[in-house]
C-alpha cells in the first residue's frame, strides 16, 4: 500500500511539473556524459598504451652454432627466469626473410652468405613490459653461454613507462573533478525538484505524515530521474561513438560492466540525493 | 485531564521575547478565541502546539504528549490528532479539491476504500461536495479555505488550530468560516482559534484569551455571565 502509493504519487508529480522533470533529467544526462566520454577517451587511451607496451620485448642473439641440445637448455634456461613469458627461437632463415621485410632483399642479395644471427625473442608477462621489466630479465641472459648479445628497447620503454605514470595521475585527477562537478550538479538538480514541491512536504509533515511516507515518493522519483538521465548520457555517448567510429578505427565503446556501472550511478545519485536534499524539509 | 495543557511556557527568537512565562489549558469540546494584533505570538504560540517548534522554558501537553518527552517519531501520530488551518489555506494548486483532501489521508497510509468515503464526507460537511473536482484557482477564497478545514477535519481532529483562518477573506465570507467552526465544535471537536479580528467573533457565546506583548490576558468566558 505505502509502496504502491509512493510509485503512483512520483510518477503524478514528475507529470504535474513535466519541464521540471525534463530539466533535471537533461542535466543529469549532461553531466553523465561528460563523465562518461572522459571514461571512453581514457579507456581507449589506455587500451593504445597496452597495446604499445605489448611490444616491449627482449632479443637475445646468438653465438654461430648454437643449436640442438645446447639450444633447448638454453631456451628452458630463459623461460623459468621470473617475468618471462614465452620464448621463440628464430633461425637464421628466420632473420633473413623478417630483415628482407623491413628493408627489402636487395642489401643481402648483397652478401654470399647470410650475416644475421639466429636469435631467441623473449616475451615478458604483462605486468613486467616495462623498461626496468626488460632490463632485468636481459642482466639474467647476458651471462649465459651461447648468448652473442641482448638488446631491449630500454631507453623507450623507460619513456613509455613514465608516459603511462603521467597519464594515470593525469586521468585520475580530471576523472576525481569530473566526477566530483557530476555528483555535484546531480544532488543540486535534485534539490531543485524537491525544492519546487517543499509545500507539499510542510503540509505532509502537518496532517501527520511519518519521515519515511514523505521520503519514499522522492527517493522513488530522484532514482527514477537518475536512471533516465544516465541511460539518455549512454544513449548520446554511444551516439557520438557511432558517428566518430568510422573516421577513427579502432575506437572501442566502454565494456557494458561500465556503462552499467554509470547506470547505477546515475540512479544511485537521484536517489540519495533525493534523500539529502529532503532533510532540511523534513523539520516541520 | 485536559485536552491541552500549556504551564509557564516562553519562546524567544534571539534577543525577542514572543512568549513570556504563558499558561493556558483548553478542555475537550471548548472553543477558545485567541486575540492580539499580528505579531503579538499567537502563531508561536499555535506551533508550540503541534510541535513544530519546542519552547525554551516550560511545557506544552497535548492528549498526553508533552513537549519534554515527545520524541520526533511520535509526532506524526500527535498531528493527526490536530486538525492546522492557516491564513494562507495552504493548498496544492495543482490538485483538485478532492485531492487535495484525501492527500492528507493517503500520506497517512488510510486503505485506499475508506479514503473516497471520508473525503466525501469531509467535503460535504464544508459543503462542498459538488465541487470536489475543482482546482484551488476555480474556488473563492471562502471556498478554498473550506478545502483546507475539510482537509484539516478529514482525520477527525480532536482538536481544531485555526490560525487567523478569517485574514484573507471578506467578512461575511469570514463569518461563514467561523459558523462552520462552531458546527464542527457542536460535533465535539475543540477549536482554538486565532485572530486580530475582533468583529468576527462579538456576537459569539466563546471563551476567549488575548495576547499581548507575549503575555495572556483577559481570560474571559463570553456569555457566561
Amino acid at each position: 500500500m505505502k509502496l504502491g502509493y509512493a510509485i503512483v504519487e512520483a510518477f503524478r508529480s514528475m507529470r504535474r511539473v513535466p519541464l521540471m522533470t525534463t530539466v533535471a533529467v537533461g542535466t543529469i544526462a549532461l553531466s553523465l556524459m561528460v563523465f562518461g566520454l572522459f571514461l571512453v577517451v581514457t579507456y581507449n587511451v589506455r587500451e593504445a598504451l597496452q597495446e604499445v607496451k605489448a611490444r616491449v620485448d627482449v632479443e637475445a642473439y646468438l653465438d654461430d652454432g648454437v643449436e640442438g641440445e645446447a639450444l633447448l637448455f638454453l631456451r628452458a634456461e630463459i623461460a623459468v627466469i621470473p617475468g618471462v613469458e614465452s620464448v621463440r627461437f628464430i633461425s637464421k632463415d628466420q632473420a633473413r626473410e623478417r630483415f628482407a621485410a623491413q628493408y627489402g632483399d636487395t642489401l643481402l642479395a648483397l652478401l654470399s652468405e647470410n650475416p644475421l644471427p639466429a636469435s631467441l625473442l623473449i616475451t615478458l608477462v604483462e605486468d613486467q613490459r616495462t623498461g626496468s621489466g626488460a632490463e632485468a630479465v636481459a642482466q639474467r641472459v647476458i651471462p649465459m653461454d651461447g648468448i652473442d648479445e641482448v638488446v631491449w628497447g630500454r631507453s623507450w620503454a623507460d619513456r613509455l613507462d613514465r608516459l603511462i605514470l603521467a597519464l594515470t595521475a593525469l586521468s585520475i585527477l580530471i576523472g576525481l573533478v569530473v566526477s566530483l562537478a557530476s555528483v555535484f550538479v546531480i544532488s543540486n538538480t535534485v534539490k531543485l525538484t524537491v525544492w519546487a514541491r517543499r509545500d507539499a512536504i510542510e503540509i505532509m509533515k502537518l496532517v501527520g505524515a511519518t519521515d519515511g511516507f514523505v521520503k519514499l515518493p522522492f527517493f522513488i522519483e530522484g532514482t527514477l530521474q537518475g536512471a533516465a538521465g544516465s541511460g539518455f548520457a549512454l544513449l548520446i555517448l554511444y551516439g557520438i561513438y557511432g558517428w566518430v567510429l568510422p573516421n577513427l578505427a579502432g575506437l572501442v565503446f566502454l565494456p557494458s560492466g561500465v556503462s552499467g556501472a554509470i547506470m547505477i550511478m546515475g540512479a544511485a545519485l537521484g536517489g540519495i540525493g533525493s534523500q539529502v536534499s529532503i532533510k532540511q524539509f523534513l523539520e516541520v | 485531564m485536559s485536552l491541552l495543557q500549556i504551564y509557564n511556557v516562553s519562546k524567544r527568537y534571539e534577543a525577542l521575547a514572543v512568549l513570556d512565562d504563558i499558561s493556558l489549558e483548553i478542555d475537550r469540546g471548548e472553543f477558545v478565541c485567541l486575540t492580539g494584533r499580528t505579531g503579538s505570538g499567537k502563531s508561536t504560540l499555535m506551533r508550540l502546539i503541534y510541535m513544530e517548534e519546542r519552547p525554551d522554558r516550560g511545557q506544552v501537553i497535548v492528549e498526553g504528549y508533552s513537549s519534554e518527552r515527545i520524541r520526533r517519531r511520535e509526532i506524526p501520530a500527535l498531528r493527526r490528532k490536530i486538525g492546522v488551518l492557516f491564513q494562507d489555506f495552504k493548498l496544492l494548486r495543482e490538485r483538485t479539491a478532492y485531492e487535495n483532501v484525501s492527500f492528507a489521508l493517503h500520506v497517512t497510509g488510510t486503505p485506499r476504500r475508506e479514503v473516497r468515503k471520508r473525503v466525501t464526507r469531509a467535503l460535504t460537511r464544508v459543503g462542498l461536495g459538488h465541487k470536489r473536482d475543482a482546482f484551488p484557482r476555480e474556488l473563492s477564497g471562502g471556498e478554498q479555505q473550506r478545502v483546507a478545514l475539510a482537509r484539516a477535519l478529514v482525520n477527525e481532529p480532536i482538536l481544531l488550530l485555526a490560525d487567523e483562518p478569517t485574514g484573507n477573506l471578506d467578512i461575511e465570507v469570514g463569518q461563514g468560516i467561523t459558523e462552520l467552526f462552531q458546527q464542527v465544535n457542536y460535533q465535539g471537536t475543540a477549536v482554538l482559534m486565532a485572530t486580530h479580528n475582533l468583529g468576527l467573533i462579538e456576537n459569539m457565546r466563546i471563551r476567549r484569551v488575548h495576547l499581548a506583548d507575549g503575555r495572556l490576558t483577559g481570560d474571559i468566558e463570553s456569555g457566561s455571565e
